[in-house]
């Protein structure tokens, strides 16, 4: 038997496990549970299906915890029962099946639909039908909304024509549930069992839809939409359609919004693109749910506008409910459509130029998420305007920079190098702003606009650095303000290894190593960290330099001066002084870290 | 400091608000208190340095506030007491604290509030998350123990007195503050009582305080508190300002709240007061951590199997 390949203290343990699955202290229970699998791998198969199956089958009146880590560990156990045997597994998930404890009850479906995938074609008519069929007649609901999720597993195989018709006839019932409840899970269902039933019933399954689609409870027209799609993309458009425009207008704003979130995926299975007609009707209910009065259901049609337009769109009769977006009452209407306006030039074609007033007017609006979400998703903003990009975005990149939510400030300044990327410049105003942010009131501000820096520096280049940014970071070496100098200090820190080497060498260096010598101890030891990271430029080959444009190649022709000296002249001496000398506990600390990690290179 | 690495690693966990294990909490509070144990009751700090008003267990605000305000060691940190109670994550909030105070005792100062006392804390909420959280009050005793070596004031470059609740009676001098014997439980009146308890008002002299505890003092008070022991400013927290901070008496008092939305629900903005090195103040406002960032409470799932 196989488990005679397991070490006596692999066994041991297994034993140690067993006994605990019958221990007193329920949390012991818990985690003896979650080791079923192993257990069943020393037993070897033929123990595990004898004897630790059955006694899982006799436990199922546990507490919920046990329950779950019991139906997980069951899922996975039809590997180790032995080829042919997956379905002894289907007796204690049965019963999990039809606990209270709904946790439990969804896991208990999950893992039957693994063991069913495991067992044996001519099993399933023995041994899952008889499962679906007790579930599916099962007095409390608990167990037919189980039932529910077995379908489709057991009418995906291939199956007898008896065992397939007594199946869709169960489902049928569980569709027609008394309980509401069932009602919904069979209904989300649905979609799922119609994909898996090879010998479709065309006609039967439209009227289980159809029902399910007039159901006098919201929770089961919610599941609709979803069905539309599953139904749309193996039946007929033309029979689901009425259903979907009937869902657009249903009386629910739940159920609406439902249709509004998947409208997009409507239109694609229904293959709207083909049809004009079907185009038309499709579009004119879109407008309904573009003005529609809950701005919960405007929002997820302002994000599906984009997708919609590219498969569906009528420029003239989408465009009014877009502008009239536009300047909705609700803010939370105007950021999905900002988030989605840069997407909509190119799926609108012909309109683009209705496009860029709305576009303007949100880089315009009063709330900055707003205007925050139309330069978030930029690489499509372009496309709208075109080469005039930057004299519209940068005024409105400057404008939020400034904005009082600090948050709002944090996320354009991550926003920045992806405008920079796409301009592929930056003009002046912009590039003093991304030096001056480094003097934000707020510490996250500040070391965002570090890390901006650094991106900068190597999209443009070392000259375009040293012309922009060094100087500027050294004065504020000096700055009157310690947490400045710290800031200037990290910027420094951050920049050393994509200036030019002279700029690291004159300028950078001379200001960090004054630092050292500054009255505030945490500007002292900050002056330490940054004095590793030039030091680690200084090190580097001089060949390594990126060379970006002809400026750069002009700036490095220059003699390479001997920099790994420097770090031995002027850097290290500096930091063995701090270490040795500075009065302050933690200077010393951080600069002979700092001196360490320079040793180590 | 041969553990070094440990308080690093315990402040990795703290700041993601993860509890630490009972002993670690044993040795973080042992390592705590031969730092604190040196400390004067005035204890002397150098600007610059940030000023903090009460944080009451509200971690993820406290986060917040370095966010706005700087990690330590970057900013020096002055914290005026009230770490617990009221919030969800008193223990988090004060272990990160005293771990920082460990890590870097140069770069963070933590003086006593009056809810860092074993009988408030019984009442307010520290006690019962202790209890909560570890299933003992072990842990709670700890930290109360440290809660006793607490300094109970600060003085900036000799000009600025950080106290939590503001002047007594029976001190006129910053000596008289320093020969108090601080290590035990806070009293019911004197002068360690009042220095924990008191609030200013617009009144002359003094006044019977409404808390039942420490005094009602006036702007005159302050004059002459000042005048005599050579200060600028009495920077003090201990009681909510909707404003974040609240400046008194011509600005010779200055109150400092940095609990944002104060027990979640009072809508407040909070402050930290930043001395820059000559003693320049300007004040950071800042609101409550956004939702997003916040890990919402959870039931302690041991906790839940033997109830």
């Amino acid at each position: 038997m196989s488990s005679f390949s397991h070490s006596g203290e692999e066994l041991a343990e297994v034993a140690v496990l067993i006994d605990q699955l019958k221990d007193e202290d329920a949390k012991v229970r818990v985690v003896a549970t979650r080791n079923l699998c192993k257990i069943a791998k020393a037993l070897g198969p033929i123990r595990t299906r004898e004897e630790l199956v059955p006694f899982v089958s006799e436990s199922t009146d546990e507490g919920d915890e046990v329950l779950l880590a019991m139906v997980d560990e069951l899922g996975k156990l039809p590997s180790f029962v032995g080829e042919r045997y997956a379905y002894v597994l289907l007796e204690p998930i049965e019963a999990l099946a039809t606990v209270e404890e709904a946790s439990v009850r969804e896991k208990a479906v999950e893992a039957a639909a693994s063991v069913a995938a495991a067992i044996d074609t001519e099993e399933v008519g023995r041994h899952l039908v008889p499962v679906v069929r007790r579930l599916a007649t099962h007095d409390w609901f608990t167990g037919r909304m189980s039932a529910c999720g077995l379908f489709a597993a057991a009418l995906g195989r291939d199956l007898g024509r008896g065992p397939r018709r007594e199946l869709r006839d169960l489902f049928g019932g569980l569709c027609r549930d008394d309980t509401p409840m069932v009602r919904r899970v069979a209904a989300s269902a649905l979609g799922g069992v119609v994909k898996a039933d090879a010998d479709l019933d065309r006609d039967r399954y439209l009227e289980l839809f159809r029902s399910l689609a007039d159901d006098d409870q919201d929770s089961v027209r919610l599941q609709t939409v979803e069905n539309c799609v599953a139904l749309a993309s193996k039946f007929d458009e033309r029979d689901v359609v009425p259903v979907v425009l009937a869902t657009a207008a249903d009386r629910s704003w739940r159920v609406r919004w439902s249709a509004a979130e998947a409208f997009p995926r409507i239109c694609e299975a229904c293959r709207a693109a083909d049809s004009p007609a079907l185009r038309a009707s499709l579009c004119s209910v879109f407008v309904d749910l573009l003005n529609d009065v809950e701005a919960e259901v405007r929002v997820a049609a302002a994000v599906a506008v984009p997708r919609v337009a590219k498969t569906c769109g009528d420029d003239d009769l989408l465009m009014p409910s877009i502008e009239a977006l536009a300047t909705d009452a609700s803010q939370q209407v105007r950021a999905a459509l900002a988030s989605a306006v840069g997407s909509l030039a190119s799926a609108v074609g012909d309109a683009r130029d209705r496009v860029l007033p709305v576009l303007l007017g949100l880089l315009r609006d009063a709330n900055s998420e707003v205007r925050l979400n139309v330069i978030s998703n930029l690489a499509s903003v372009h496309d709208v305007v075109g080469p005039d990009v930057s004299k519209i975005l940068v005024p409105a990149v400057a404008d939020l920079s400034k904005d009082a939510k600090w948050r709002v400030r944090a996320a354009v300044i991550r926003h920045v190098p992806v405008v920079a990327a796409r301009l592929g410049k930056l003009d002046d105003t912009l590039c003093t702003s991304c030096v001056a942010w480094l003097a934000d009131d707020v510490a996250a501000v500040r070391a965002l606009a570090t890390t901006n820096l650094r991106a900068l520096a190597k999209l443009f280049g070392p000259a375009w650095t040293k012309r922009v940014a060094v100087s500027r970071v050294v004065d504020m070496c000096r700055h009157r303000y310690y947490l400045r100098r710290v800031t200037a200090l990290k910027a420094c820190a951050a920049l050393a290894d994509v200036v030019p080497p002279d700029a690291l060498r004159l300028m950078l260096l001379p200001a960090v190593l004054q630092a050292t010598d500054d009255q505030v101890p945490n500007v002292r030891f900050n002056a330490a960290q940054t004095l590793y990271a030039l030091a680690l430029a200084l090190a580097r080959p001089n060949d390594d330099l990126p060379l970006r444009t002809h400026e750069d190649a002009m700036d490095t022709t220059d003699e390479p001066p001997a920099m790994l000296d420097i770090v031995g002249s002027r850097v290290i001496p500096r930091l063995d002084r701090l270490k040795a000398e500075d009065p302050d506990a933690d200077v010393r600390d951080f600069a002979k870290r700092a001196r360490d990690d320079i040793a180590s290179f | 400091m041969a553990q070094e690495s440990d308080v690093d690693l315990w402040i990795d966990k703290l700041r993601r608000c993860e509890v630490l294990g009972e002993s670690s909490v044993r040795r973080l509070c042992e390592l705590a208190k031969e730092i604190l144990v040196d400390e004067s009751n005035v204890q002397k700090i150098s600007a610059p340095v940030t000023i903090c008003g009460d944080i009451h267990g509200q971690f993820y605000d406290l986060l917040e506030l370095f966010r706005v305000g700087g990690d330590c060691p970057e900013t020096n940190y002055l914290f005026l007491g009230d770490f617990v109670d009221r919030g969800h994550y008193s223990l988090e909030t004060f272990l990160f604290l005293v771990a920082l105070k460990v890590r870097y005792p140069g770069r963070i100062t933590l003086i006593r509030g009056n809810h860092e006392s074993r009988q408030i804390t019984q009442v307010y909420g520290f006690y019962d998350e202790c209890v909560r959280k570890y299933g003992s009050a072990q842990v709670w005793k700890y930290c109360t123990e440290l809660f006793d070596f607490l300094s109970l004031s600060a003085v900036v470059d000799n000009k600025v007195l950080c106290v939590h609740g503001g002047l007594s009676p029976s001190v006129s001098t910053l000596d008289q503050i320093r020969t108090i014997d601080r290590k035990h439980e806070v009293p019911h009146d004197g002068a360690m009582c009042d220095l924990l308890w008191s609030d200013p008002e617009e009144i002359s002299g003094w006044g019977l305080s409404p808390r039942g505890a420490g005094y009602l003092f006036g702007g005159d008070v302050v004059e002459k508190f000042n005048a005599q022991n050579n200060l600028d400013l009495i920077a003090r927290a201990h009681q909510l300002v909707m404003e974040g901070h609240k400046p008194l008496f011509d600005d010779k008092l200055v109150t400092v709240w940095s609990a944002p939305n104060y027990c979640y629900r009072c809508g407040n903005v909070a402050a930290i007061l930043q001395l820059d090195a000559n003693l320049n103040r300007s004040f950071r406002i800042f609101q409550a951590a956004p939702q997003h960032v916040r890990v919402v409470p959870q039931k302690d799932p041991a906790a839940e199997y033997f109830l």
